[in-house]
C-alpha cells in the first residue's frame, strides 16, 4: 500500500515536473499550431539551450545563473530565425513529410555539433550550499521552485502574447488564412520567421531551466521532445495553458505511476496516453487556439 | 488468368530487369566471398545496405505508394528480429522457420497497430508511429523475459550443427545469413513491383492522390492500407530476423533505433516515393554515401548527413527518379 504521505509528495513531485515538461513543449505546439510544422528540431534545440547554458555559467565563462538563462533564451531567437531560413521556410505549406524531415536533418546538425564539443558524458551545473525548502518530507532546492515559477510565468506571458498584442492577433490570422492575412497587409514571412524565433527560444530557455536541476547529454533533450509531442497532443496545438496542463498531467502520470509499476516503465504510460488520445480525440483534450 | 500473365510479363520492363540484376550482383557477391575471404568487406557493406534497402521497400508501400509518413516503421524490423531471436536461442527453432514466423508476428503487429493509428491522417499518423514505437522499446528493455536491456544474445551452441556450401557452425551461418537477407531483399522487390503493377496498387495511389476522392470512387480506403500498412510491415520484419541471426544478438536501443526507420524514408524520398527503381537507387546511394561519410568524417557525419537531407528535400523533393519523370515525360514508360 502507498502512504498518503508518500503519495502526496509524489504528487507534487510530479507538479513541478510536469510544469517543466509543459514549457519544454509549448515550443513546439506554438510552432506546430502556428505553421503546421512538427519541428523535429526541437528537442536538439533544449539540448542546445542546456548546453549553452553550460557554457555560460559553468565553463569557459562563470556568469550568475540568472544571466545565463536570459542569455541562453534571448540567442533563441536569431538562432531561430536562422533555423527557420534554413530548414523551414522553403518547405511551408508542402506535405507534412517535408517538414518532417528538414527539420530532423536540422536536429542532426545541432546534435552531431554537440556530441562533437562534447561527447556523450552527463553533464550538470552544480550550485554548491543551495537553500532547499522541505515540503512532505522532501527537499526542493531555490533553483528547482524558480524554474517552476518562471516556467509557468512564461506560458501565462506568451498566452497573453498571442491574445492581447498585434503580434498574436497577426499570427492567428495566419492561422485562420494565411493569404489573407497577406491582403489584410501582414508581413507573413515576417511573422513566421518571428514565431519560429519565439518557439525556439522557448525550446532553449527550458532546455536552460532543466539544465540548472538535472544532469544533461546531447541526447536530453530528445525525451524531453517525446513527451513534447504527447502534450502537445494532448493540450491542443499552439495553446499555451493546454500546453502547461498537458505537461502537469504527463508529469502526474509519469510518477504517480511509478509507484505502482517499476520505474523504468513509466515513459510508456506517456506513449500510452498519446497513442489513446491521438485514437479518441485527435483535437485534443483542451482543443486548439 | 489472363490478367495474371499479363501482370508477370510487366517484368519485362527495363526497371524490373535492372532489379533482377542487382538480385543477382548481390547473390553473386555472396558467392565469390564463400570462395575468396577477399570479397568478405563487399559482402558486409552490401548486407548493410540490404538492410536498409528493405526498410525502404517496405516504406515504399505504405509511405511511398500510399502516402502515409510510418515514422516508426522500425518498430517492424525490431518485432521481427526479437521473434526470430527468441525462437532460434530459447526454442532452437531453426531459421527458416523463425523468418516466417517473424514475417507473419510483422503483419499481425501492423494489422492491430492499424488499426489504432490508420485513421490519422498527416503529422498526426507520423507522431503516433513514433509513440508506439517508443513504448514498444521501453516494453522490450524491461521485460526480463526476453532478456531486458541485455536483449538475447546466441548461443554457439545453436548453430554449432549448421552446414552450408561446406561450412559448418558459425561460417556457415555467416554465409548463410548473407544469402537469406538477398533473398527477402528480392521477396520486397517482387512485392513491390507487383502492387505497383497491380489494381491494389493504383487504389493505394488513388489514397496517396486524395483519401476521400479515392473512396468516393469506389476504393474500400479502410481495407487498403490496412493491408498496405502489413504488407509493408513484412520486408523490414524478415530483414529484422535475418539480421539479428547474423549479428548473433539483439538488443533493444538499436532494434527499435528510429534512426533507421528515418533512413528508409530519405531512401525513399532521394529515389522518388512510390517509384521501384528510386527505391532501390535511393536506398543503394544513401547507403554508399553514409559509408563514405561514416569512414572519411566519423565525428561530424551527424552534421554533414543533416545538411545531405535539409538539401534533398529543399531542392530535389520528388527524388531523383521522380524529378526525371517529370523532366523526361518519354522516359515514364521505362522508369517506374
Amino acid at each position: 500500500m502507498v502512504s498518503p504521505e508518500l503519495l502526496g509528495a509524489t504528487v507534487i513531485n510530479g507538479l513541478l515536473l510536469g510544469v517543466l515538461y509543459g514549457l519544454a513543449a509549448l515550443g513546439l505546439s506554438l510552432i506546430w499550431g502556428i505553421m503546421k510544422v512538427v519541428n523535429l528540431s526541437h528537442g536538439a534545440t533544449i539540448s542546445l539551450g542546456m548546453f549553452l547554458t553550460y557554457m555560460l555559467v559553468v565553463t569557459p565563462m562563470k556568469l550568475p545563473l540568472w544571466a545565463g538563462v536570459v542569455l541562453a533564451t534571448l540567442l533563441g531567437v536569431p538562432l531561430g530565425i536562422l533555423f527557420y531560413t534554413a530548414a523551414v521556410h522553403k518547405v511551408l505549406g508542402g506535405p507534412e513529410l517535408s517538414s518532417l524531415l528538414t527539420t530532423f536533418g536540422l536536429g542532426l546538425v545541432v546534435r552531431g555539433l554537440l556530441e562533437e564539443k562534447y561527447g556523450g558524458a552527463a553533464r550538470t551545473i552544480y550550485t554548491p550550499g543551495e537553500k532547499t525548502v522541505r515540503i512532505l518530507g522532501i527537499s526542493y532546492s531555490y533553483v528547482q521552485l524558480a524554474a517552476v515559477a518562471i516556467a509557468v510565468a512564461t506560458t501565462l506571458a506568451v498566452y497573453v502574447l498571442v491574445y492581447r498584442t498585434w503580434f498574436g492577433r497577426a499570427v492567428r490570422a495566419i492561422i485562420m488564412d494565411k493569404e489573407a492575412a497577406a491582403l489584410m497587409g501582414v508581413d507573413t514571412t515576417r511573422i513566421l520567421a518571428l514565431s519560429f524565433a519565439l518557439g525556439a527560444s522557448l525550446a532553449m530557455l527550458s532546455g536552460s531551466l532543466i539544465s540548472l536541476i538535472y544532469a544533461f547529454t546531447p541526447l536530453t533533450g530528445l525525451t524531453f521532445e517525446l513527451y513534447s509531442f504527447v502534450i502537445v497532443v494532448l493540450g491542443g496545438l499552439g495553446s499555451p495553458v493546454g500546453s502547461l496542463l498537458g505537461g502537469v498531467i504527463v508529469g502526474l502520470a509519469e510518477q504517480v505511476s511509478a509507484l505502482y509499476i517499476p520505474v523504468a516503465l513509466s515513459p510508456m504510460v506517456a506513449f500510452i496516453i498519446l497513442v489513446a488520445v491521438l485514437a479518441l480525440r485527435p483535437t485534443g483534450i483542451f482543443g486548439g487556439m | 488468368m489472363g490478367r495474371l500473365a499479363e501482370t508477370l510479363a510487366t517484368v519485362k520492363n527495363p526497371s524490373a530487369l535492372a532489379g533482377l540484376g542487382l538480385a543477382a550482383l548481390f547473390y553473386l557477391v555472396g558467392l565469390l566471398a564463400v570462395r575468396d575471404p577477399g570479397y568478405a568487406y563487399y559482402r558486409e557493406t552490401i548486407a548493410t545496405a540490404l538492410v536498409l534497402l528493405n526498410m525502404a521497400l517496405g516504406l515504399n508501400i505504405i509511405l511511398g505508394m500510399t502516402g502515409y509518413v510510418s515514422f516508426g516503421h522500425v518498430v517492424f524490423f525490431g518485432i521481427g528480429g526479437y521473434v526470430a531471436m527468441a525462437l532460434l536461442e530459447y526454442r532452437g527453432w531453426n531459421i527458416y522457420v523463425a523468418m516466417l514466423v517473424a514475417a507473419a508476428a510483422g503483419a499481425a503487429l501492423a494489422l492491430v497497430l492499424g488499426t489504432i493509428v490508420l485513421r490519422l491522417r498527416g503529422a498526426y499518423f507520423a507522431i503516433a508511429t513514433i509513440g508506439l514505437n517508443e513504448a514498444i522499446r521501453v516494453f522490450f528493455e524491461n521485460y526480463q523475459p526476453l532478456g531486458g536491456a541485455n536483449g538475447i544474445e546466441l548461443s554457439v551452441s545453436r548453430v554449432a550443427n549448421l552446414r552450408f556450401m561446406g561450412y559448418q557452425g558459425l561460417a556457415a551461418k555467416l554465409h548463410l545469413s548473407y544469402m537469406l537477407l538477398a533473398t527477402v531483399t528480392l521477396v520486397a522487390m517482387a512485392m513491390n513491383w507487383f502492387i505497383l503493377k497491380s489494381r491494389f496498387g493504383l487504389g493505394l495511389l488513388a489514397i496517396r492522390e486524395d483519401e476521400d476522392a479515392a473512396e468516393s470512387m469506389g476504393v474500400d480506403t479502410w481495407r487498403y492500407k490496412t493491408l498496405a500498412y502489413m504488407l509493408s510491415a513484412i520486408p523490414p520484419a524478415l530483414a529484422g530476423a535475418v539480421f539479428a541471426w547474423k549479428n548473433g544478438s539483439i538488443y533493444p536501443h538499436t532494434a527499435f533505433s528510429l534512426t533507421l526507420s528515418i533512413e528508409g524514408i530519405i531512401a525513399v524520398m532521394l529515389g522518388g516515393a512510390g517509384t521501384f527503381l528510386g527505391t532501390l537507387l535511393g536506398a543503394l546511394t544513401y547507403s554508399g554515401v553514409k559509408t563514405y561519410l561514416l569512414t572519411s568524417f566519423p565525428h561530424l557525419h551527424l552534421v554533414l548527413f543533416g545538411i545531405a537531407i535539409m538539401a534533398i528535400v529543399e531542392f530535389l523533393p520528388e527524388g531523383v527518379v521522380g524529378w526525371i519523370r517529370i523532366r523526361y515525360t518519354h522516359l515514364r514508360r521505362i522508369l517506374e
